[in-house]
């Protein structure tokens, strides 16, 4: 395929910034991938993206360039990008990218964001998981202790 | 900005199912919502023993709890020693039957009830909405009987502990005497463990004439197969058998030995712990040996060299052969065994090991397949004979030493130079002459190394690391 020119498609954020990339860096997208589909249109498509502003989505765009090419890589070697590139992203930009994965169907981001916040939460007191996910308490002092007494239980 | 509100149940549920059994209380405390998705993704739970009667203010009655969670699809319910104090005592056919009320039984694949309590047939009988139920596991049902399994249409394995002390020593029997004019419809069962049967419980003939689906069967402290002494309905079960486990069954483990060496034509692994005499191995060893994979016998004290002879002439195809405490077998019979493509081996307290010099060494040549192998308890054993048989040994990825209280570092080196970088597996647990500075450089140079069963005083801080990183899987407390 040298010399063929590669095929682009635009991306529109939900704040109108548009960002031009190859097709197999959006198609990691399966929403983008069944747009392309259903549209036919190769060349020059416009793909809004909804919910999902231009920092977000150049950050998400940034893990499609990587797994686009993850052929090319160790498996280790996309594990580690992976773990590096979660960590670098602070508490609101990886609610977005999880808000973005979920709405742009890229299975393997929203597990590594699942992962990431499940490792914030992991050993935290039910005060500490709500101060960190701005959340208002709304038992009542009966019901907390009431589901304090069914969680004794053992889970499995 | 309320991040709680950006993520949508969806995420939050994959979220949620991302975290440790340990996090769901602090979990199902922060808010409605939050508890509301924990118990949706809730497929597995853990339950004591309820209250027969909970006061109402107290706690939420056992129905009310499985109410919370829909999509249970394995529930055990945890009895506790201190459930036979209990007054009422629990009841377990009121367990299982708000169980089998609550809408989650439609759903639910696994059920343990190791209760107590006995549980009763008719309980069992009537709990026909568990259709899709795979596996159970009940202890005690009196009286004894398996009628009932018609009411579990799904049901492949199934496991019963009686209790050895009985005390309905002589149960009526349950079971209506004319039944060879019933007609007889197979049970899906395949897998099937009883303890504690005994030759007078008379349930059982109904079961076995059932049982022409079974893949497997495990016997445990059975002084019986029910039915009689003779037990003249135990073998429709063994045609379709793959696999047969009798663990101290003393009293019947000739007569079963006898029937399998007959029936059990399917047969591919067998265990053997305690009982059987020279004759009913031989005879079950000449008939079936030629189709056993798996063979693994503890303490049958009659098994001498001329059972292993019989193994090497039937044309084996065994690819594992595990010996505990088999002390009349001797080199000459495992000897016979060379060029076979056995691919695990142990000889586990088996005087031979220590007894005869290069044994273990001409095992090691012989056996190139051998993938795991297992020395443990031959407390005597030197590390010249070890070594000499673990630098013949290059596909070895498992290896147990346990107990082999002569051995030094030297044979944790020899370890490493040969087959290292493959090592998955190393029991190095009660050897004393082996060094904390050993095991770290085991450690750090066995990059496949997947668990260690060693004491915790001989991690070192630097092998502490290594199994951080790698995720080595330490085990330190030995039961045995």
């Amino acid at each position: 395929m040298v010399g063929v020119k590669k095929k682009m498609v635009t991306l529109v954020s939900s704040d109108g910034v548009e960002f031009v990339v190859e097709k197999r860096v959006a198609e990691q997208s399966l929403f983008i991938k069944n747009a392309l589909n259903e549209g036919g249109v190769e060349e020059k498509v416009m793909i809004p993206i909804p919910k999902v502003t231009s920092d977000t989505l150049s950050s998400v765009l940034e893990y499609c360039e990587k797994h686009a090419s993850a052929t090319e890589f160790q498996e280790n070697e996309i594990e580690e990008w992976d773990k590096e590139y979660i960590e670098k992203a602070d508490l609101d930009l990886l609610y977005y990218l999880l808000q973005a994965s979920y709405s742009m169907s890229i299975m393997g981001l929203m597990e590594l964001g699942a992962k990431k916040v499940a490792s914030l939460i992991r050993g935290k007191s039910p005060q500490e998981i709500r101060e960190l996910f701005n959340i208002k308490n709304d038992f009542t002092p009966e019901q907390e202790e009431e589901i304090r007494r069914e969680m004794q239980w053992n889970y499995e | 900005m309320p991040m709680d509100s950006l993520l949508c149940d969806e995420l939050l549920q994959e979220i949620i199912q991302r975290l440790p059994p340990s996090s769901s209380s602090s979990v199902s405390l922060v808010s409605k919502r939050w508890l509301s998705i924990l118990r949706r993704t809730t497929t597995s739970l853990s339950l004591p023993v309820p209250n027969p009667n909970p006061s109402p203010s107290s706690s939420p009655s056992f129905s009310s709890i499985l109410s919370h969670y829909p999509f249970l699809s394995s529930l055990t319910i945890e009895s506790n020693p201190d459930d036979v104090f209990r007054d009422p005592p629990p009841s377990a056919d009121s367990i299982l039957l708000t169980i089998a009320q609550s809408g989650c039984a439609p759903r639910l694949t696994h059920l343990r009830l190791p209760l107590i309590a006995s549980i009763s047939p008719s309980a069992l009988l009537f709990s026909s909405s568990f259709t899709h139920l795979t596996a159970l596991h009940l202890s005690c049902i009196l009286p004894l009987c398996f009628r009932w399994l018609t009411s579990f249409p799904s049901l492949k394995s199934l496991s019963v502990i009686q209790p050895t002390n009985n005390p309905f020593e002589d149960s009526d029997s349950p079971d209506s005497p004319d039944e060879d004019s019933e007609l007889v419809v197979p049970l899906p069962l395949e897998t099937l463990s009883l303890t504690g049967i005994r030759a007078s419980d008379s349930g059982l003939s109904w079961l076995w004439r059932r049982c022409s689906n079974l893949r497997k069967l495990q016997l445990r402290f059975c002084d019986g197969t029910g039915d009689g002494p003779s037990s003249p309905s135990f073998p429709h079960c063994l045609p379709g058998l793959q696999s047969l486990e009798l663990r101290i069954c003393r009293r019947i483990a000739n007569r079963v030995l006898l029937r399998a060496a007959d029936h059990c034509t399917s047969l591919t692994s067998f265990t053997l712990y305690d009982g059987a005499n020279r004759l009913a191995l031989h005879h079950f060893i000449t008939r079936r040996g030629a189709g056993l994979h798996s063979l693994d016998l503890r303490l049958p004290l009659d098994l001498d060299d001329n059972h292993i002879l019989a193994i090497a002439a039937s044309h084996n195809n065994l690819t594992t052969l595990r010996l505990k405490s088999c002390c009349l077998v001797t080199g000459d019979g495992l000897r016979s065994l060379a060029g076979a493509a056995i691919e695990e081996l142990a000889l586990v307290n088996c005087d031979v090991v220590e007894r005869e010099p290069g044994l273990l060494s001409f095992l090691g040549q012989s056996m190139p397949m051998l993938r795991s192998v297992d020395l443990s308890y031959n407390d005597m054993v030197a590390d010249k004979e070890v070594i000499a048989m673990l630098i013949s040994c290059r596909a070895l990825t498992d290896i147990r030493l346990r107990g082999c209280e002569r051995l030094t570092d030297a044979s944790v080196f020899a370890m490493i130079k040969s087959f290292g970088t493959r090592l998955e597996f190393v029991d190095l647990a009660r050897c004393p002459g082996i060094t904390i500075e050993a095991i770290e450089i085991l450690v750090s140079s066995a990059c496949k190394l997947r668990e260690i069963h060693v004491e915790e005083n001989k991690v070192s801080v630097a092998s502490q690391s290594f199994i951080w990183q790698r995720g080595i899987q330490v085990v330190s407390s030995f039961l045995d």
